[in-house]
Protein backbone atom coordinates (compact mmCIF):
# COMPACT_ATOMS: atom_id res chain seq x y z
CA UNK A 1 0.00 0.00 0.00
CA UNK A 2 1.24 3.78 0.46
CA UNK A 3 4.68 3.56 0.40
CA UNK A 4 6.71 0.63 2.20
CA UNK A 5 10.41 1.56 1.81
CA UNK A 6 12.58 2.45 4.25
CA UNK A 7 13.24 5.85 5.28
CA UNK A 8 17.18 5.70 4.87
CA UNK A 9 16.63 4.28 1.23
CA UNK A 10 15.08 7.66 0.53
CA UNK A 11 16.66 10.92 1.44
CA UNK A 12 13.73 12.93 0.03
CA UNK A 13 11.05 13.31 2.66
CA UNK A 14 7.33 14.13 1.78
CA UNK A 15 5.17 16.50 4.32
CA UNK A 16 2.27 14.31 4.26
CA UNK A 17 0.13 16.61 7.01
CA UNK A 18 -1.38 18.83 4.65
CA UNK A 19 -2.75 15.68 2.23
CA UNK A 20 -4.19 13.89 6.18
CA UNK A 21 -5.73 17.15 6.88
CA UNK A 22 -7.67 17.50 3.31
CA UNK A 23 -8.63 13.70 3.35
CA UNK A 24 -9.72 14.19 7.33
CA UNK A 25 -11.76 17.35 5.49
CA UNK A 26 -13.24 14.69 2.68
CA UNK A 27 -13.52 11.91 5.06
CA UNK A 28 -16.14 13.77 7.22
CA UNK A 29 -17.86 15.63 4.23
CA UNK A 30 -19.13 12.41 2.77
CA UNK A 31 -19.46 10.98 6.26
CA UNK A 32 -21.84 13.43 6.79
CA UNK A 33 -23.53 13.03 3.61
CA UNK A 34 -23.89 9.68 3.88
CA UNK A 35 -27.45 8.14 3.93
CA UNK A 36 -28.55 4.65 4.16
CA UNK A 37 -31.20 4.47 1.96
CA UNK A 38 -34.97 2.44 2.60
CA UNK A 39 -35.85 -0.02 0.56
CA UNK A 40 -38.70 1.87 -2.12
CA UNK A 41 -40.87 -0.02 -4.29
CA UNK A 42 -44.30 0.23 -5.79
CA UNK A 43 -47.49 -1.47 -6.45
CA UNK A 44 -49.25 -0.95 -10.15
CA UNK A 45 -52.51 0.19 -9.91
CA UNK A 46 -53.21 0.93 -13.33
CA UNK A 47 -56.45 3.06 -14.29
CA UNK A 48 -58.88 1.35 -17.15
CA UNK A 49 -58.12 2.22 -20.30
CA UNK A 50 -61.94 1.98 -21.61
CA UNK A 51 -63.71 4.25 -19.39
CA UNK A 52 -62.87 7.41 -17.41
CA UNK A 53 -63.86 8.10 -13.41
CA UNK A 54 -67.38 7.50 -14.21
CA UNK A 55 -69.98 5.76 -11.97
CA UNK A 56 -70.41 2.07 -11.43
CA UNK A 57 -71.66 0.37 -14.08
CA UNK A 58 -74.14 -2.68 -13.11
CA UNK A 59 -75.76 -1.73 -9.97
CA UNK A 60 -78.15 -5.11 -10.05
CA UNK A 61 -75.34 -7.92 -9.41
CA UNK A 62 -72.99 -7.23 -7.01
CA UNK A 63 -69.61 -7.76 -8.61
CA UNK A 64 -67.22 -6.17 -6.54
CA UNK A 65 -65.44 -5.97 -2.90
CA UNK A 66 -66.05 -2.80 -1.27
CA UNK A 67 -63.86 -1.64 1.61
CA UNK A 68 -64.92 2.05 2.68
CA UNK A 69 -62.33 4.30 4.49
CA UNK A 70 -63.83 6.88 6.77
CA UNK A 71 -61.97 9.54 8.75
CA UNK A 72 -63.02 9.94 11.89
CA UNK A 73 -61.98 13.23 12.82
CA UNK A 74 -62.89 13.58 17.11
CA UNK A 75 -60.42 10.49 17.51
CA UNK A 76 -58.33 10.80 14.38
CA UNK A 77 -58.45 7.57 13.34
CA UNK A 78 -59.72 5.77 10.19
CA UNK A 79 -62.87 3.72 10.33
CA UNK A 80 -63.15 0.90 8.16
CA UNK A 81 -66.26 -0.90 6.56
CA UNK A 82 -66.91 -3.99 4.29
CA UNK A 83 -70.27 -3.68 3.51
CA UNK A 84 -72.10 -2.72 6.75
CA UNK A 85 -69.56 -4.34 8.70
CA UNK A 86 -67.28 -2.51 10.46
CA UNK A 87 -63.58 -4.25 10.67
CA UNK A 88 -60.87 -2.57 12.66
CA UNK A 89 -58.45 -5.50 12.61
CA UNK A 90 -56.39 -6.01 9.17
CA UNK A 91 -56.34 -9.59 9.64
CA UNK A 92 -60.44 -9.67 10.07
CA UNK A 93 -60.15 -7.97 6.74
CA UNK A 94 -57.79 -10.14 5.68
CA UNK A 95 -60.04 -12.90 5.91
CA UNK A 96 -63.24 -11.41 5.19
CA UNK A 97 -61.46 -10.41 1.46
CA UNK A 98 -60.18 -13.65 1.25
CA UNK A 99 -63.48 -15.77 2.10
CA UNK A 100 -65.03 -13.10 -0.91
CA UNK A 101 -62.78 -13.58 -3.44
CA UNK A 102 -62.28 -17.47 -2.95
CA UNK A 103 -66.28 -17.23 -3.62
CA UNK A 104 -66.12 -15.22 -6.60
CA UNK A 105 -63.27 -17.65 -8.00
CA UNK A 106 -65.86 -20.84 -7.41
CA UNK A 107 -68.52 -18.78 -9.74
CA UNK A 108 -65.97 -18.40 -12.14
CA UNK A 109 -65.50 -14.40 -12.13
CA UNK A 110 -61.74 -14.05 -10.75
CA UNK A 111 -61.37 -10.61 -12.21
CA UNK A 112 -63.78 -9.63 -9.51
CA UNK A 113 -62.34 -6.25 -8.24
CA UNK A 114 -61.81 -5.01 -4.42
CA UNK A 115 -62.92 -1.39 -4.70
CA UNK A 116 -61.04 1.14 -1.98
CA UNK A 117 -63.76 3.53 -1.39
CA UNK A 118 -62.08 5.97 0.81
CA UNK A 119 -62.81 9.37 1.89
CA UNK A 120 -60.36 12.40 1.23
CA UNK A 121 -59.14 12.85 4.91
CA UNK A 122 -58.02 9.23 5.36
CA UNK A 123 -54.12 8.91 6.03
CA UNK A 124 -52.91 7.17 2.62
CA UNK A 125 -51.30 4.55 4.85
CA UNK A 126 -54.38 3.13 5.44
CA UNK A 127 -55.43 3.03 1.78
CA UNK A 128 -51.96 1.61 1.09
CA UNK A 129 -52.33 -1.04 3.82
CA UNK A 130 -55.83 -1.75 2.10
CA UNK A 131 -53.75 -2.37 -1.51
CA UNK A 132 -51.14 -4.28 0.77
CA UNK A 133 -53.54 -7.14 2.14
CA UNK A 134 -55.07 -7.85 -1.39
CA UNK A 135 -52.03 -8.41 -2.74
CA UNK A 136 -51.00 -10.36 -0.10
CA UNK A 137 -53.99 -12.29 -1.22
CA UNK A 138 -53.00 -12.28 -4.78
CA UNK A 139 -56.25 -10.10 -6.17
CA UNK A 140 -54.85 -8.58 -8.91
CA UNK A 141 -57.70 -6.41 -9.52
CA UNK A 142 -57.85 -3.31 -7.30
CA UNK A 143 -59.73 -0.48 -8.52
CA UNK A 144 -60.00 3.38 -6.38
CA UNK A 145 -63.70 4.79 -6.04
CA UNK A 146 -63.33 8.29 -7.19
CA UNK A 147 -66.43 10.66 -6.50
CA UNK A 148 -67.60 13.47 -8.00
CA UNK A 149 -65.71 15.85 -5.67
CA UNK A 150 -62.91 13.08 -5.56
CA UNK A 151 -59.67 15.06 -4.92
CA UNK A 152 -61.81 18.89 -4.07
CA UNK B 1 38.78 10.76 32.35
CA UNK B 2 35.31 10.96 31.92
CA UNK B 3 33.83 8.64 29.14
CA UNK B 4 31.46 10.94 26.90
CA UNK B 5 27.80 8.73 25.93
CA UNK B 6 27.44 8.96 22.46
CA UNK B 7 24.05 10.79 21.93
CA UNK B 8 21.55 8.79 20.94
CA UNK B 9 18.86 9.79 18.51
CA UNK B 10 15.71 8.30 18.52
CA UNK B 11 13.19 8.78 15.99
CA UNK B 12 10.01 9.44 17.68
CA UNK B 13 7.84 9.96 15.39
CA UNK B 14 4.93 8.14 14.54
CA UNK B 15 4.60 6.05 11.54
CA UNK B 16 1.35 7.38 9.57
CA UNK B 17 1.18 4.94 6.30
CA UNK B 18 -1.02 2.98 7.27
CA UNK B 19 -3.50 5.36 8.81
CA UNK B 20 -3.38 6.98 5.37
CA UNK B 21 -4.15 3.78 4.10
CA UNK B 22 -7.45 3.46 6.14
CA UNK B 23 -7.87 6.87 5.39
CA UNK B 24 -8.04 6.67 2.05
CA UNK B 25 -9.99 3.32 1.68
CA UNK B 26 -12.76 5.24 3.80
CA UNK B 27 -12.30 8.34 1.66
CA UNK B 28 -13.33 5.93 -0.99
CA UNK B 29 -16.13 4.25 0.50
CA UNK B 30 -17.88 7.08 1.22
CA UNK B 31 -17.32 8.59 -1.75
CA UNK B 32 -18.83 5.73 -3.67
CA UNK B 33 -21.48 5.45 -0.99
CA UNK B 34 -22.77 9.02 -1.61
CA UNK B 35 -26.00 9.74 -3.95
CA UNK B 36 -25.18 12.97 -5.47
CA UNK B 37 -27.32 12.26 -8.32
CA UNK B 38 -30.39 14.88 -8.56
CA UNK B 39 -32.97 13.18 -6.99
CA UNK B 40 -36.63 12.88 -8.75
CA UNK B 41 -37.54 11.11 -4.89
CA UNK B 42 -38.30 13.82 -1.98
CA UNK B 43 -37.17 12.59 1.30
CA UNK B 44 -40.74 11.70 2.96
CA UNK B 45 -42.01 8.72 5.06
CA UNK B 46 -43.60 6.42 2.71
CA UNK B 47 -46.56 3.86 3.68
CA UNK B 48 -45.07 0.39 4.36
CA UNK B 49 -46.34 -2.33 2.82
CA UNK B 50 -44.39 -5.68 2.79
CA UNK B 51 -45.44 -7.16 -0.38
CA UNK B 52 -44.27 -4.26 -2.73
CA UNK B 53 -42.28 -4.62 -5.32
CA UNK B 54 -38.92 -4.01 -5.48
CA UNK B 55 -38.24 -0.77 -7.14
CA UNK B 56 -35.67 -1.38 -9.74
CA UNK B 57 -32.69 1.47 -10.62
CA UNK B 58 -32.44 1.52 -14.17
CA UNK B 59 -35.68 0.36 -15.62
CA UNK B 60 -36.25 1.14 -18.93
CA UNK B 61 -40.17 2.46 -18.96
CA UNK B 62 -40.04 6.14 -18.94
CA UNK B 63 -41.83 6.85 -15.48
CA UNK B 64 -42.41 10.62 -13.99
CA UNK B 65 -42.70 10.76 -10.38
CA UNK B 66 -45.06 12.92 -8.70
CA UNK B 67 -44.45 13.44 -5.14
CA UNK B 68 -46.80 14.18 -2.64
CA UNK B 69 -45.33 15.57 0.42
CA UNK B 70 -45.79 17.73 3.57
CA UNK B 71 -44.41 21.65 3.19
CA UNK B 72 -41.67 21.00 5.58
CA UNK B 73 -41.05 24.91 5.92
CA UNK B 74 -44.48 24.96 7.86
CA UNK B 75 -44.94 24.69 11.58
CA UNK B 76 -47.42 21.50 12.17
CA UNK B 77 -48.29 19.68 14.13
CA UNK B 78 -47.48 16.95 11.53
CA UNK B 79 -44.15 17.11 12.46
CA UNK B 80 -44.78 15.03 16.23
CA UNK B 81 -47.28 12.34 15.60
CA UNK B 82 -50.56 14.18 14.34
CA UNK B 83 -52.17 14.19 11.00
CA UNK B 84 -52.35 17.45 8.84
CA UNK B 85 -55.51 18.37 7.10
CA UNK B 86 -54.57 21.93 6.33
CA UNK B 87 -55.18 22.54 2.83
CA UNK B 88 -52.21 24.12 1.34
CA UNK B 89 -49.93 22.32 3.43
CA UNK B 90 -49.38 19.48 1.35
CA UNK B 91 -47.44 19.78 -1.86
CA UNK B 92 -47.31 18.14 -5.17
CA UNK B 93 -43.88 18.24 -7.15
CA UNK B 94 -42.29 16.82 -10.03
CA UNK B 95 -38.50 16.79 -9.92
CA UNK B 96 -38.22 19.44 -7.08
CA UNK B 97 -40.35 21.75 -8.89
CA UNK B 98 -43.65 22.28 -6.81
CA UNK B 99 -47.10 22.29 -8.61
CA UNK B 100 -50.56 23.43 -8.46
CA UNK B 101 -53.67 21.55 -10.43
CA UNK B 102 -52.91 23.28 -13.25
CA UNK B 103 -49.47 23.60 -13.65
CA UNK B 104 -49.25 19.77 -12.99
CA UNK B 105 -51.50 19.12 -15.76
CA UNK B 106 -49.20 21.23 -18.25
CA UNK B 107 -46.29 18.99 -16.97
CA UNK B 108 -48.18 15.48 -16.75
CA UNK B 109 -49.59 16.32 -20.51
CA UNK B 110 -46.06 17.30 -21.99
CA UNK B 111 -44.68 14.31 -20.10
CA UNK B 112 -47.64 11.97 -21.86
CA UNK B 113 -47.11 13.09 -25.20
CA UNK B 114 -43.34 12.06 -25.44
CA UNK B 115 -44.47 8.49 -25.36
CA UNK B 116 -47.61 8.28 -27.10
CA UNK B 117 -48.82 4.54 -28.06
CA UNK B 118 -49.79 3.82 -31.88
CA UNK B 119 -52.49 2.16 -30.72
CA UNK B 120 -56.18 4.78 -30.60
CA UNK B 121 -58.86 4.50 -27.56
CA UNK B 122 -61.14 3.57 -29.57
CA UNK B 123 -64.53 5.66 -30.01
CA UNK B 124 -62.67 9.09 -29.49
CA UNK B 125 -62.98 11.54 -31.71
CA UNK B 126 -60.81 13.11 -31.95
CA UNK B 127 -58.54 10.13 -32.11
CA UNK B 128 -56.87 9.84 -28.70
CA UNK B 129 -53.65 7.98 -28.19
CA UNK B 130 -53.05 7.13 -24.41
CA UNK B 131 -49.61 7.53 -22.84
CA UNK B 132 -47.00 4.27 -22.43
CA UNK B 133 -45.80 6.85 -19.96
CA UNK B 134 -45.87 5.54 -16.43
CA UNK B 135 -46.77 7.73 -13.67
CA UNK B 136 -44.89 6.75 -9.73
CA UNK B 137 -47.05 8.70 -7.26
CA UNK B 138 -44.69 8.69 -4.09
CA UNK B 139 -47.24 9.90 -1.10
CA UNK B 140 -46.00 10.52 2.43
CA UNK B 141 -47.88 7.67 4.40
CA UNK B 142 -49.68 10.42 6.51
CA UNK B 143 -50.77 12.49 3.18
CA UNK B 144 -54.73 12.89 2.48
CA UNK B 145 -56.06 10.38 0.30
CA UNK B 146 -57.71 13.31 -1.85
CA UNK B 147 -54.63 14.83 -2.68
CA UNK B 148 -53.47 11.49 -4.37
CA UNK B 149 -56.77 11.06 -5.45
CA UNK B 150 -56.37 14.37 -7.42
CA UNK B 151 -52.63 13.69 -8.58
CA UNK B 152 -54.30 9.91 -10.19
CA UNK B 153 -57.41 11.83 -11.76
CA UNK B 154 -54.99 14.36 -13.28
CA UNK B 155 -52.82 11.73 -14.68
CA UNK B 156 -55.92 9.36 -15.54
CA UNK B 157 -56.84 13.13 -17.80
CA UNK B 158 -53.84 13.58 -19.86
CA UNK B 159 -53.83 10.22 -20.48
CA UNK B 160 -51.49 8.48 -18.67
CA UNK B 161 -53.11 5.25 -17.02
CA UNK B 162 -49.96 3.58 -16.42
CA UNK B 163 -50.07 4.06 -12.59
CA UNK B 164 -47.95 3.14 -9.29
CA UNK B 165 -47.99 4.10 -5.98
CA UNK B 166 -44.79 4.03 -4.17
CA UNK B 167 -44.06 2.96 -0.41
CA UNK B 168 -41.17 1.40 1.18
CA UNK B 169 -40.75 -2.13 2.71
CA UNK B 170 -40.63 -2.34 6.62
CA UNK B 171 -36.97 -3.12 7.80
CA UNK B 172 -38.66 -6.23 9.51
CA UNK B 173 -40.00 -7.82 6.03
CA UNK B 174 -37.48 -10.16 4.65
Amino acid sequence: MAGGGDAEDNPVNINVVPMVDVIFCLCVFFMCSFKIKQLEGKFASWLPKDKGVGGASDPGEIREMRVALFWDADTQRTRRQYGHREVAEDDELRRILDGAHQDFVKQGKPDTPVIIDGAVEVPWQDIYTVVNICKGLEIEKIEFAMGANAGK
Amino acid sequence: MSKEQPKLKEDISPNVVPMIDIMFLLLLFFMLGADMAQRESVDMVLPLADQIKEQKENEEVPTTTVNVHHDKDLDCKINDTGVCREKGHWIWSVRGIMHTADTLKTQLQIDADEFLEDEVVPGTNPPKRLSAKKLLVRADGKAPYGEVQRVIEIGGTVGMYKVEVGGAKPSSAP
